[in-house]
This record gives C-alpha cells, sequence and structure tokens, in this order.
C-alpha cells in the first residue's frame, strides 16, 4: 500500500476531504525508512526539520523522568502523525520511539506547509488530527489517574481495538499488538507485574485471550463496560 | 534475561502466575516483586480489603522458589537511616562530651587528691 494512502484513510475518518485533496495528499513526497522495534523516531530536545507518517507497526510518545521512570503517553498505529505538532512547536517535548519494527514515512516540514496553504481542507483535516490527539491524551490522564489496573488495562485494550477497526486494519475484537508487557505497564503508569496480574485477571473473567502478540476480546461489550470506555474521545465519525 | 513467574499466594487460594515476566536478573525480579506488591496493596486498600497476609511466591523458569515476599514486609514503615552528615555530626557530639566529661573527671579528682593530702596533713599535725 503507497504510504499516503495510509494517511488519506486516517485523515477520512473525521474530515471529508474531496477528490482534490486526495489527489494534494497522494503527490506528498514521503521517504519510507525501516526501523527495528525499540528505536526512536525523534527525541526530546530535538528540531526536525520533517514530521513522520507511520505506514508500518506500532509507535509510542513518552517521556522520563529524571528518576528513569517512562510513561507511555500515547501509541500510535499506521496512518497516525505522531509528530505532527513539530511542524509549529520547533522544539520536541517528548520522545517518539518505534514499539515494533516498523515503516516510517519522512515528509517535510516544507512540503507539509505547502500542502496546508494550497488546500484549505486538508490543513483543517491535519489541525482536527492535533485536536483529537488531545482528546486522547485527556483520557489517558483519567485513565492513569482515576482508574483501577484492570479498567486501565480494558480501556486501553478497546481504544486500541477501535482504532485499529476504525481504520479497517482489524475486526474491533482481534489485533495483533507488538507491544511488551514493559511497554504496557508503561503506558498503564503500572509496574511489569502488575500488569502480569491484571492480565490474569481479564483472563479468567473471560474478557481476554492473548497469545504472544495477539489479542482476542471474546465478550467486548462487557470489556468496554469495565473500562468505562466510550469512543467519544477518539472522534471517528466524519464532524463537518 | 530470565522469566521469572510471580504467583500471588492469599490465605484461601494461591492465583498462579501462567505468563511470567522478562527480567535481567533475580535482583531485578526482588524489586519488580516489592513494587508490586505495594502496587496491589494500595489497590487492595482502596477496596477495603486486607492485603497483609498475601505474600508473592517468586520462581524461576523451572519451578524453584526464589523469593517469598509477603506483602507486610514491603508495605511496613522502613526503619529510617539517617543520612551520613547526621550520624558524623552525631559522634563529634558524643566524642566532645565524653572529652569534657573526662576532663571534669580528671579535675575532679586532683581536688580530691588536693583535699585528702590538705586532710592528712592537719590530721599530722594534732
Amino acid at each position: 500500500m503507497r504510504a499516503t494512502e495510509r494517511l488519506i484513510r486516517r485523515l477520512q475518518i473525521s474530515t471529508p476531504i474531496d477528490a482534490a485533496d486526495v489527489k494534494a495528499l497522494e503527490h506528498l513526497p514521503v521517504i519510507a525508512r525501516d526501523l527495528p522495534a525499540h528505536s526512536a523516531i525523534v527525541r526530546e530536545g530535538e528540531r526536525p526539520g520533517q514530521s513522520c507518517l507511520l505506514i508500518e507497526g506500532f509507535a509510542c510518545r513518552s517521556k522520563t523522568t529524571d528518576a528513569g521512570k517512562r510513561q507511555i503517553l500515547s501509541i500510535h498505529i499506521p496512518g497516525d502523525l505522531p509528530d505532527l505538532q513539530s511542524l509549529h512547536l520547533p522544539v520536541m517535548d517528548h520522545d517518539v520511539t518505534t514499539l515494533s519494527r516498523s515503516t516510517v514515512g519522512i515528509i517535510s516540514h516544507e512540503a507539509l506547509r505547502t500542502l496546508a496553504r494550497e488546500r484549505p481542507t486538508v490543513a483543517e483535516a491535519l489541525w482536527r488530527e492535533t485536536l483529537i490527539d488531545a482528546a486522547v491524551f485527556r483520557e489517558w490522564i483519567v485513565n492513569v489517574g482515576r482508574r483501577s489496573a484492570v479498567v486501565r488495562l480494558a480501556h486501553l485494550l478497546a481504544e486500541i481495538g477501535t482504532r485499529l477497526q476504525g481504520m479497517g486494519f482489524a475486526a474491533g475484537d482481534r489485533f495483533e499488538l507488538p507491544m511488551t508487557q514493559l511497554d504496557i505497564a508503561d503506558a498503564l503508569g503500572l509496574t511489569p507485574v502488575h500488569v502480569n496480574r491484571v492480565v490474569q485477571e481479564l483472563r479468567r473473567s473471560g474478557l481476554l485471550e492473548l497469545r504472544k502478540h495477539s489479542v482476542f476480546l471474546p465478550d467486548l461489550p462487557r470489556l468496554k463496560e469495565l473500562g468505562d470506555f466510550d469512543d467519544l474521545y477518539l472522534h471517528q465519525s466524519e464532524t463537518v | 534475561m530470565a522469566r521469572y513467574f510471580f504467583h500471588l499466594v492469599a490465605p484461601d487460594e494461591t492465583s498462579k502466575d501462567e505468563i511470567g515476566t522478562e527480567l535481567p536478573s533475580a535482583e531485578a525480579a526482588y524489586l519488580e516483586a516489592c513494587e508490586a506488591a505495594l502496587d496491589i496493596s494500595f489497590e487492595m486498600l482502596r477496596q477495603r480489603e486486607d492485603p497483609s497476609r498475601h505474600a508473592f511466591e517468586v520462581t524461576d523458569e523451572d519451578g524453584h522458589v526464589v523469593f517469598d515476599i509477603p506483602f507486610a514486609e514491603v508495605t511496613r514503615p522502613a526503619q529510617r537511616v539517617p543520612p551520613f552528615g547526621e550520624i558524623h555530626a552525631s559522634i563529634q557530639r558524643h566524642r566532645e562530651r565524653a572529652t569534657r566529661a573526662a576532663s571534669e573527671v580528671r579535675t575532679n579528682v586532683t581536688r580530691a587528691q588536693a583535699l585528702l593530702n590538705s586532710t592528712r596533713d592537719l590530721l599530722a599535725r594534732i
């Protein structure tokens, strides 16, 4: 699949874009790069001249405390532009790292700026992406700050399933999740051993089947209820 | 990296860890278990449950028990170990007090001795 098709599909989830917009997006120059798991795409403090489009694989945004504790802030799936903000905020204030083996598409800020100037609907769509980003962060603050361990994990699984389904990559109840126990722990603000306990709790309740990296959620409605999950914050429907 | 299993032992049942966690060393496994025991204790207390009789039984890949970690041990407040500077200052204070006491004793002994001598002189004159 062409790299730009991923981006077009992503933007179309929340913004109706016309044929001319699609054509302009198709002409966006994207340089694909393969990266191994757990490698930095861009680091805090850097001044990137480009943004990256996740084409294959999973990535995350994170910050690390002085004591060396990492908090994963968001998880990204193909079609996401995890560092789009660097287009307008020149210095990175967090790290963007691959979680699995990934292919990222490098798009220069110059090309994005030209596109945004020439196609206002695309500019709006990109703006909307960063707003949805913020909505997801808000939900994650609630998740990490106010929910119990088992509810946090249920919420995270429901979110990833819903987003993958939105992109047409998987059914909401069955998908590949290439994250280690430590990655999940850092996303939920728990220790890996605690995550392990919670995974087993969900298993015993018949809400989760996990084999290596493949996730099956046998009773998605019940998992969403347990996980206090309402997909409103993902804004996965055309809003205009 | 080795895989460790953290079985949760409660008074009435043991919940086996069937997944395990990859960790670099037994020491890392111990620290992980302590952290997790704290987190799980907090969650239990919030739900008005008693974690004090729970424990982690940590086993290696062959099923051998590496550690037993009672939650009560992890949640007990640690004895405060004062920083080195504080210990040093305290030793210094004790030493000065001892030196002062020794010199006071010495003065008193000398004074007593002088008193004894003068008493002896007086007695001799009688």
